[in-house]
């Protein structure tokens, strides 16, 4: 760049230091003063105190700024070896490593203790009992087990045929004399052969007889539907059968059951020392009150 | 600026007390006379505090000398805002020292103006509205260009602008106050 060049563009640079509207300082010029981009020896005499205000604005530290500089700095290295050391300790990351082992032997703790606890009150689901109660016996804690007597209960969810005749053999001998089942009350064997579910009737549940006619009912619904599909039945007759106790089970009829209709292993039927576990866990009939 | 930065910073994050003597000359004048023109006579407590805080999380720092800059004075300026809720009162307004006056008095303007020195400069633009005294400290102290001016003091660039150039032109006035036959700087 020439020199005739330089000139030139100082010479454009001062002309723009004032506004020529109203004589302030035009916003590129103010920049340049900021950013020290434009020398107090550049500048117009008409601008030379603002340049010069700002140039001892931003001047170096005088030496009474720079008296305390020793103890300053002292303090300082001394706080940042600290914190640096403070980042980096070990002792920290053992403690924060304690505390999170803590933590965690806390929750672990709390989670056994209330699983313990609803395991001994026998407040789990069956499932989580059975598992509950195996585990706590092996560290010699003693909690109900659904499972303990499940082998005295009559089992009265639904299953397949060839099941049936193994419970319906063992049920017979805890009903009383004065019930039959109905497999065994059919008077024929031709007869013999269920008509509804198989199941229900192979289930040991005792039902009674009373008001049927020569044939087997699996139960009493079996019964009033066999009565609505006779061809030949006559008014009023499916009412009458509605209200028999044909095919009905006896504890029902007594009363037992408060008259819910559901089909329940009758309580007697269980051999004795049942703690109060009743039924299957699925059977949907609660808890044990037993206890 | 500083020379080698990135080494100076490193060193100073061990505690080296060199290293930390390079910063602390090259940036704490800026920031006493920042805080100066704000809080007064508390500027250097101020600016303690700050160096304190700064020397606290020196170790997770990282970036050049700019954003070194942009972080001191950060914390600079949270520093005092806390000061000025301590204080339940406006910024202390800091009078023009005797000596720019006594040099007013005596000479023709230009001559007071060439014999202006840092004080006297800082007193001149503490009369300006903060906003505009703020803007202009930072630019020319903390070296910050509008664009980290504006995010420091939580402003858009424009207004930055705006406020640089409205305080330079009110400046300009109150230099051109300063009366040859010895009134000095009034407002």
């Amino acid at each position: 760049m020439s020199e005739e060049g330089v000139s030139r563009g100082d010479m454009r640079r001062r002309l723009t230091l004032m506004d020529p509207r109203d004589g302030v300082l035009d916003p590129d010029t103010a920049e340049r003063l900021l950013d020290g981009r434009l020398p107090v020896d550049d500048v117009p005499p008409d601008a030379r105190a603002l340049a010069r205000l700002i140039e001892m604005t931003g001047a170096g530290p005088t030496d009474g700024e720079l008296s305390s500089q020793p103890e300053a700095v002292a303090v300082l290295a001394a706080a940042i070896r600290r914190s640096s050391v403070d980042a980096l300790s070990p002792r920290r990351t053992r403690t924060s490593k304690r505390r999170l082992i803590q933590a965690a032997a806390a929750s672990t703790v709390g989670v056994m203790t209330l699983f313990g606890g609803l395991a001994a009150a026998n407040a789990l689901p069956a499932a989580a009992q059975s598992v509950a109660s195996d585990m706590l016996e092996k560290v010699g804690v003693s909690v109900p087990n659904p499972n303990t007597h499940a082998d005295t209960h009559p089992d009265s969810r639904p299953q397949s045929r060839s099941r049936t005749s193994a419970s319906s053999t063992t049920v017979p001998t805890a009903v009383a004399p004065t019930t039959t089942l109905a497999p065994t009350v059919a008077p024929a064997p031709a007869t013999a052969e269920p008509t509804g579910p198989p199941t229900t009737s192979d289930q040991g549940v005792a039902r009674s007889t009373d008001g049927c006619d020569s044939t087997s009912y699996a139960n009493h619904g079996d019964y009033v539907s066999s009565i609505a599909k006779d061809a030949n039945r006559q008014p009023g007759d499916v009412p009458a059968a509605a209200q028999s106790d044909c095919g009905k089970p006896l504890t029902s009829i007594s009363g037992n059951n408060g008259g819910t209709g559901v089909e329940t292993p009758k309580p007697e039927a269980a051999t004795t020392g049942n703690s109060g576990e009743s039924g299957a866990p699925d059977q949907g009939q609660g808890k044990g009150t037993g206890k | 600026m500083i020379d080698d930065f990135p080494a100076i910073l490193t060193a100073s994050q061990t505690g080296d007390d060199r290293a930390i003597a390079v910063l602390w000359g090259e940036l704490n004048h800026r920031v006493v006379r920042f805080l100066r023109s704000r809080a007064g006579d508390a500027a250097e407590d101020i600016a303690a505090e700050t160096w304190l805080s700064v020397a606290r999380k020196l170790h997770t720092f990282s970036g050049g000398e700019i954003e070194f800059r942009a972080w001191l004075f950060t914390v600079a300026r949270r520093r005092l805002i806390d000061w000025q809720r301590r204080q339940q009162r406006r910024p202390t307004l800091v009078g023009l020292p005797n000596e720019f006056e006594s040099i007013a008095a005596d000479d023709p303007a230009a001559e007071a103006i060439e014999s202006l020195d840092t004080e006297a400069a800082l007193a001149v633009v503490a009369r300006l509205p903060g906003d505009q005294a703020e803007v202009i400290l930072l630019r020319v102290l903390a070296g910050l260009d509008v664009a980290r001016v504006a995010a420091l003091i939580g402003k858009r660039s424009g207004t930055v602008r705006m406020l640089q150039l409205r305080g330079l032109r009110r400046l300009r006035e109150l230099l051109a106050m300063v009366e040859p036959d010895g009134q000095g700087v009034t407002r």
